[in-house]
């Protein structure tokens, strides 16, 4: 025998992975005895067998059942087990690595399998693998002590000594109290811990891993020991406090997240029973740097004292618990796992060989990073690491960091966390390299061109246009403006204005300013006037030199000797402004030698050379111009400038680098983009570029793609160098040979006269790979900020790490990284680190990614309201933000990627050639993924989702663009959602609907299934008693459900067969065809069981329907054609009373009974009345609409049999009536509350009174209704429901009640509609009113959400936990899809209310107010229809309700944060 | 940098000053001028007193 039930809540988590990824490797335990001697494969495999039969949880499968996995205990023992010879150890390892990555399927198990390796040059080697599910470490004790004493007892043939088992009960439910605990303590815990990794995340985790063992020094076990208990913790304390400081110091985090794992074996019936018994308990530590490691051991053991106190959730349920954002990328809540082991490694005896246990690793991580010690009396450790994220060498790098923390943590458990260093001596000195080079003190600047100039007089120095100077030339020319500045009071020390049109003078100016003694203060002429004046006065400028003081004929009329002025290399050179953050510009002072050690410096790199022809392309403000101009005037080159038109048109300035044959281009990224694209139309060789050094701002990948894939690309290098004017220029090289070099934004090794530190917020150095501040030191800071000694200090600080006492470090702001192989990452600004919903996001590893889609050739992002906002330039057709967002959620977790993409003609660029970010237009909002409005799905897989994730979350009217954990979903939801849509003939995999939440995204990755679902068979739920006494023509039968019998009891009760019988009388258009008539309602009978049914409460064991095979056609025909109108009204009002007052017989089938009669040529009345035991409102008006259409096309082929039963139905109630989430829920959500309004007392027994209807139609509703509705993201239904209990509210006053709403719990499997049956069901409400409208309508949307799962409970069973057992208000919100295909049928019903409401309808009730807002599927016309019994509920009671609803919803829909109760009028 | 909150004005020998956290040890070749607070208030003490933010070398080549 075969018992079933649900999961455990433990096991519950590992099903859920096992469906994300089926039959994965990842959660298997793979186990390997080794032993010194040969062992008996029979002995063996008996004592495998025994122990199979022992332990339930080995002969345990896993499956779905319609509220949740379910596992199923078999009696049968089956246990795969094989003998294998293995020749060498190569071939058991290959056989190991076979046997250990192969997975079991949880529902078909077993799933344990044995394999026993045996052969020459290896040991006898049994390899046990096992899923996790049925296991956990300490089942591997009692297995492993049990498997020895079992084959050694068979061995000699005795009876095993075996602990006896008892029964364990792991059924137990969480208490609230335990998961208030966990949503307390995680309540906005963060999502992501985002370690430093070697790859970005795959958009859906594989599990791929694999694992290093480590040991740590001789003694730290003790160690920690001593410190564990001198802090009341334990070792494990210890060890997980000093990992979440490594944590910190890794990703910066304060506050995070490291689950550990925890046995929940706390009785003594576990302590000999293999199973699952293990929580992963969420430890959210905060982490204070300034805080001592001690206090942070307090914190985690006080934490994990808590966490284990509330055991008893499962980690699953704190998750579902929590509504995380989910994601296919990374484990919920936690993605790095801790745990400390005991070890006991004594060898175990079968008979005459002992054997020896390992884990065999079988290339998979459950995590991306499981961290676990073993603690054997010293301390060894293992990592299991996804290797998706991170390389081996990280890993080993990490070990060491833990290793070298939590022994500084030991010698020092009193120091500030900060203080505790995870780098060791070496990776320090590594981490704080300073300079390779101090060059000696240069010459000035103008004193190395005047070298050069006296070593090549007569070598080309300057080009402009079609004129060109020899050095000695411009040395004269320079010589003369120096001459007349001195003329002009201009002296050493001073500072001169230079703001001129771009040419030649540039070069003689600054070269003229700096023979003067002066320094050279550059303003650009397109720079607003204020700010120049503001420039020159800042710096005391006195003389600025303009086209027109140059144009003075005093200039050739001055010397064109050098001047004898003394110049040291500690004179300023410039001062170059930028601008500064709060918007006055600073003037960074630079003196010759800085710009004279950066030269230097650079010809070591770039050995340059007097055949180098340079250009001066940008605006000498900015100061790659100083590279610019010394680079050939140094050595003897030549400077081309580059005039302003040209330095415009990116064809002109590509045909003047062929015809000057420049070697040496200087270009920032954009600039070259530009270039980039000019090559790519117009191919130009360029055979004599040798480098393009490219800065200015951050390099990105896609644009060095580009380059280098150009048809005829240039033969140069790529550079990219890092700089800053506040450090002289530039920082950093990196040479780029060929694409693919460059991966991410990396700018190399600082040039050798300057260090480069990445440091933390207390200037500690950061571990390779983690992301800090860079500060630069060495021989080209600059001075500071001209009259801005604050601002200075600020920035320049001593340099603690120096060899120069007295040195500085100048402090960037930039935020980068120091990478494995060396070099660095230019990870983005430190203004620039955005936070958008709590994620820390840089702007420029989300342009990165922008820029990686092969159309967009440019990209920025900004922050705009909150929101990230894309701005691109694009090569030919943009791609749709859809597009570009699917393409993006590839890479970028869902936070990063831009809510906006707008597309530019062009980047709007400073006058330096950056990024004018300030020039930016507001985000196109066209572009904006509109999540407010609602696009109906189109392909008929986005409509199979939106309609699975209504059935499956309960909400109506999801549109392609809604996620499906918006709505509700979580992981078991998606898992029902999976196995609905199988049932339509489509396959998911869960990482996809993680990864692409909405019908749109999910859509494509739909693909169609293969084989069919489960069904089940006539008479399955009927026991072999039962069916032996059914009546011979009865082709199926089934119990009834609970609605059914609440029925029949009340009829029963109150001896009145009329309490559920419905009649509802039509006016058709149409010519009635009698024949036709009788043949569609034969034809439905025969596609439908229900109207073949009776109703047998006494004969069998349980109360069973019975589905006879054929029934009399019930169809009654009169012609009233000829008579009056009056008394045609008569004859159709008798038909109904007759109908009325016969009643049906339960045992007598059919149950309804149609009466047609002619009125006249194309019209008839039809009158229908049914049993409601077993039509509802669906299914009844689904028969008329079949019927009628039918009737109107009698030729047809007939209709294929439903592709659902009733009967499926009655299977699914059944099993929900079992459901103990749904009983818990029930209970926990009523707990004693009443469902009484107007009564009290307990119910009285009454006869059923004929209620009183009032029928509103109310206009305009249906775009109030959806309106409302989607302003709220909630569902019509929701809304009607919101207007209900305001008018209920405001015809009792309650603040607090109770009312009861219509369900249906028809099955969601493919054709799950399309049965005829009783599939309602009410379930209770309790609502306390709000009288803000908003959050009435948030509080119902919730309710319904909550209670969805649960709805199929019947009431009868959820009546328990109400105090008095009745409801006496009901809502319903009736759409009957059916009737919409009517309007296009020959027959049609008529209706001048709403156009598909009976002219006559007799539905009594049970409900002292039911209320239903009945919407036409056609016409989306409204109607509030209110049954109520005047008894209970008085007429002027009743009305005031419809007047109240049908204000209520027009208060809701004009302004729902108003309250609803007040009356629009009176506001 | 930012992590820290009180500081104290250094001065090194090219009498450029700058600011320094307290709790961290001074680098050599710096040396504190007997100012210390918050970051913002050493800043404010180094606008007052350092009038040239030239080295004291270049200073007095130029004789200023």
């Amino acid at each position: 025998m075969t018992t079933t039930t649900p999961v455990s809540g433990l096991q519950r988590g590992l099903w859920f992975m096992d469906r994300w990824n089926p039959g994965s490797a990842a959660y298997l335990v793979p186990w390997v005895f080794e032993f010194d001697g040969p062992v008996d494969a029979g002995l063996l495999h008996r004592a495998l067998r025994l122990l199979v039969g022992r332990h339930d949880a080995l002969r345990t499968t896993f499956d779905l059942g319609p509220d949740g996995p379910v596992r199923t205990v078999h009696t049968g023992v089956r246990l795969p087990f094989a003998e294998v010879a293995v020749d060498g150890r190569a071939a058991l390892r290959a056989l190991l690595d076979t046997e250990t990555r192969t997975g079991f399927d949880l529902a078909e198990g077993p799933l344990l399998r044995a394999t026993l390796a045996t052969g020459p040059g290896v040991a006898d080697t049994l390899v046990l693998v096992v899923h996790h599910i049925v296991w956990d470490g300490w089942s591997a004790g009692v297995f492993e002590r049990e498997l020895a004493e079992v084959y050694t007892a068979l061995a000699q043939d005795r009876e095993p000594d075996l602990a006896p088992l008892w029964p364990v009960d792991d059924s137990a439910l969480s208490t609230e109290d335990s998961l208030g605990y966990w949503t307390g303590r995680l309540a906005g815990a963060p999502a992501e811990l985002a370690l430093p990794a070697d790859h970005p995340r795959p958009p859906s985790r594989t599990f791929a891993g694999d694992t290093e063992v480590f040991g740590l020094p001789v003694g730290t076990s003790a160690r920690v020991r001593d410190l564990a208990a001198d802090l009341g913790a334990t070792p494990f304390v210890v060890q997980v406090a000093a990992f979440a400081a490594l944590l910190h110091r890794c990703t910066g985090a304060r506050d995070l997240v490291v689950g550990t794992p925890v046995t929940t074996r706390d009785r003594p019936e576990l302590a000999d029973v293999v199973g699952y018994f293990v929580n992963i308990v969420a430890l959210r530590v905060s982490i204070d740097p300034a805080a001592t490691f001690a206090d942070l051991v307090e914190q985690v053991r006080d934490a994990a004292f808590d966490a284990y106190a509330c055991l008893d959730v499962p980690f699953d349920e704190v998750v579902d618990a929590l509504a995380l954002e989910r994601s296919a990328r990374h484990a919920p809540l936690v993605q790095v796992v801790f745990g400390a082991h005991a070890e006991d490694p004594a060898p175990l005896r079968f008979g005459a060989a002992t054997a020896t246990r390992r884990m065999h690793h079988n290339g998979t991580s459950k995590f991306d990073l499981t961290w676990s010690t073993f603690d054997d009396g010293e301390l060894r450790g293992e990592v299991e690491y996804a290797t998706d994220l991170f390389d081996r060498d990280t890993v080993l790098r990490l070990v060491g960091h833990w290793r070298t923390l939590l022994g500084a943590a030991l010698d020092a458990p009193d120091l500030p966390l900060w203080r505790l260093s995870p780098l060791d001596a070496a990776e320090k000195a590594a981490a704080l390299a300073p300079p390779r080079a101090v060059p000696d003190a240069p010459l000035p600047l103008h004193r190395a061109f005047e070298a050069a100039a006296g070593a090549h007089p007569d070598r080309l120095a300057l080009t402009c246009g079609d004129q060109s100077w020899t050095y000695a030339e411009l040395d004269a020319a320079a010589n003369r403006v120096a001459h007349t500045l001195a003329t002009d009071g201009v002296r050493r020390g001073d500072r001169v204005g230079v703001l001129l049109e771009r040419g030649e003078r540039v070069v003689t100016t600054i070269l003229g300013v700096l023979k003067a003694g002066a320094a050279y203060v550059p303003v650009d002429l397109a720079t607003p006037r204020d700010r120049a004046d503001f420039v020159f006065a800042d710096t005391g400028v006195e003389v600025v030199v303009t086209d027109d003081y140059l144009a003075d004929p005093r200039l050739a009329q001055a010397p064109s000797h050098r001047p004898e002025v003394p110049v040291d290399p500690a004179d300023l050179a410039y001062v170059i402004f930028t601008s500064g953050s709060t918007g006055r510009p600073k003037g960074v002072a630079v003196s010759h030698e800085h710009a004279g050690r950066l030269m230097r410096s650079g010809d070591d790199h770039f050995a340059f050379a007097e055949t180098d022809v340079w250009t001066l392309f940008h605006s000498y403000a900015f100061d790659w111009t100083v590279w610019e101009l010394w680079g050939p005037l140094h050595h003897g080159g030549r400077l081309v400038v580059v005039p302003r038109v040209v330095s415009r048109s990116p064809e002109a300035f590509a045909d003047l680098l062929a015809t000057e044959r420049v070697t040496r281009l200087c270009l920032t990224p954009s600039a070259l983009r530009t270039l980039e694209g000019v090559l790519r139309t117009w191919p130009l060789p360029l055979p004599a570029l040798r480098t393009v050094m490219l800065g200015g701002e951050a390099l990105d990948p896609a644009v060095v793609r580009r380059w280098f894939a150009l048809e005829q690309c240039p033969p140069a290098v790529l550079c990219n160098l890092y700089g800053i004017t506040e450090t002289t220029v530039h920082v950093t090289t990196l040479d780029l040979p060929d694409a693919e070099a460059f991966g991410r934004s990396l700018i190399g090794e600082p040039m050798p006269h300057l260090s480069a530190l990445v440091l933390d917020e207390r200037l500690q150095p950061c571990p390779i790979g983690v992301a800090g501040e860079l500060y630069i030191g060495g021989g080209s800071l600059a001075n500071g900020y001209w009259g801005r000694p604050g601002l200075t200090a600020r920035r320049f600080l001593p340099d603690p790490y120096g060899v120069v006492p007295g040195g500085r470090l100048y402090r960037t702001g930039d935020v980068a990284r120091r990478l494995p192989g060396g070099g660095l990452e230019y990870v983005g600004r430190c203004d620039d680190q955005v936070k958008i919903r709590g994620f820390r996001i840089e702007l420029g590893e989300v342009e990165n990614a922008v820029t990686a889609h092969p159309a967009v050739t440019s990209c920025v992002v900004t922050v705009h309201d909150t929101r990230l906002a894309a701005y691109v330039t694009v090569d030919g057709t943009p791609p749709s933000y859809a597009e570009l967002r699917a393409f993006l959620a590839e890479t970028l977790p869902e936070h990063m990627i831009p809510a906006t993409a707008t597309v530019l003609g062009v980047i709007p660029l400073t006058v330096n050639g950056k990024v004018d970010r300030a020039a930016l237009p507001a985000p196109d909002l066209g572009s904006v993924r509109d999540t407010d409005a609602h696009v109906d799905p189109s392909t008929p897989q986005e409509q199979a989702l939106a309609e699975v994730y209504a059935e499956v979350l309960g909400v109506d009217g999801v549109g392609a663009g809604d996620n499906f954990f918006h709505l509700g979903g979580d992981s078991i939801r998606a898992v029902h959602l999976a196995g609905k849509l199988r049932g339509r003939g489509w396959t998911l995999s869960l990482p996809d609907l993680f990864g692409a939440p909405t019908p749109a995204e999910l859509g494509p990755l739909l693909k169609a299934c293969t084989g069919p679902a489960k069904r089940s068979e006539p008479f399955d739920l009927v026991s072999e008693e039962d069916r032996a006494k059914l009546p011979a023509d009865v082709v199926d039968a089934y119990p009834m459900v609970a609605m059914q019998m609440s029925m029949i009891y009340h009829m029963e009760l109150s001896d009145d067969a009329g309490g559920y019988h419905n009649v509802n009388s039509y006016r058709v258009a149409g010519t009635l065809d009698e024949t036709a008539l009788r043949q569609a309602v034969g034809d439905a009978m025969n596609r439908h069981p229900v109207l073949r049914t009776t109703l047998d409460v006494s004969r069998y064991s349980e109360p069973l329907q019975l589905v006879h095979a054929e029934a009399p056609v019930p169809v009654l025909v009169e012609d009233l054609r000829g008579l009056s109108p009056e008394e045609q009204a008569d004859a159709v009002a008798d038909v109904f009373d007759d109908n009325v007052a016969a009643r049906f017989d339960l045992r007598t089938a059919p149950l309804f009974r149609v009466t047609a009669q002619h009125l006249a040529g194309d019209a008839f009345q039809l009158t229908v009345a049914e049993h409601h035991a077993v039509l509802d409102g669906w299914s009844f008006t689904s028969l008329l609409t079949e019927i009628l259409e039918r009737h109107s096309a009698p030729g047809r082929d007939p209709l294929p049999a439903p592709r659902s039963t009733f009967r499926e139905f009655v299977a699914v109630e059944r099993e929900a009536l079992a459901s103990r989430d749904s009983e818990r829920y029930w209970k926990s959500t009523l707990d004693g509350v009443s469902g009484a309004i107007w009564s009290s007392g307990p119910p009285e027994l009454s006869d059923p009174e004929i209620p009183r209807t009032i029928e509103r139609v109310i206009p305009g509703a249906d775009e109030v209704l959806r309106d409302t509705a989607r302003r709220h993201g909630v569902t019509v239904k929701t809304v009607g429901l919101a207007a209900h209990v305001a008018a209920l509210h405001r015809i009792t006053g309650l603040p607090r009640f109770t009312t009861g709403l219509s369900v249906n719990g028809r099955l969601e499997t493919d054709g799950g509609t399309e049965a005829y049956g009783l599939f309602l069901n009410t379930v209770p409400l309790v609502v306390d009113f709000t009288e803000n409208g908003a959050d009435l309508i948030k509080a119902m949307h919730e309710a319904e959400a909550a209670m969805l799962p649960h709805r199929r409970m019947p009431f009868a069973r959820i009546a328990r936990h109400l105090a008095d057992t009745r409801l006496e208000a009901c809502f319903a919100f009736l759409r009957f899809h059916s009737l919409g295909r009517l309007a296009d049928s020959p027959t049609k019903l008529l209706d001048d209310r709403i156009g598909c409401e009976p002219t006559m309808r007799y539905e009594p009730t049970n409900f002292a107010l039911g209320a239903a807002l009945v919407q036409d599927p056609s016409s989306a016309r409204v109607l509030l229809a209110v049954d109520h019994l005047p008894s209970v509920v008085p007429d002027e009671v009743a009305d005031a309700y419809a007047d109240a609803y049908v204000e209520a919803l027009h208060v809701l829909a004009g302004d729902a944060t108003a309250d609803p109760r007040v009356p629009a009028f009176a506001r | 940098m930012d992590a820290f909150t009180d500081f104290a004005v250094v001065m090194n020998h090219e009498e450029q000053y700058s600011i320094w956290p307290t709790e961290l040890d001074v680098p050599a070749g710096w040396h504190t001028v007997g100012k210390s607070g918050p970051q913002q208030e050493c800043l404010d003490y180094i606008d007052e007193v350092w009038t040239d933010i030239r080295p004291l070398s270049l200073r007095t080549a130029l004789g200023v």
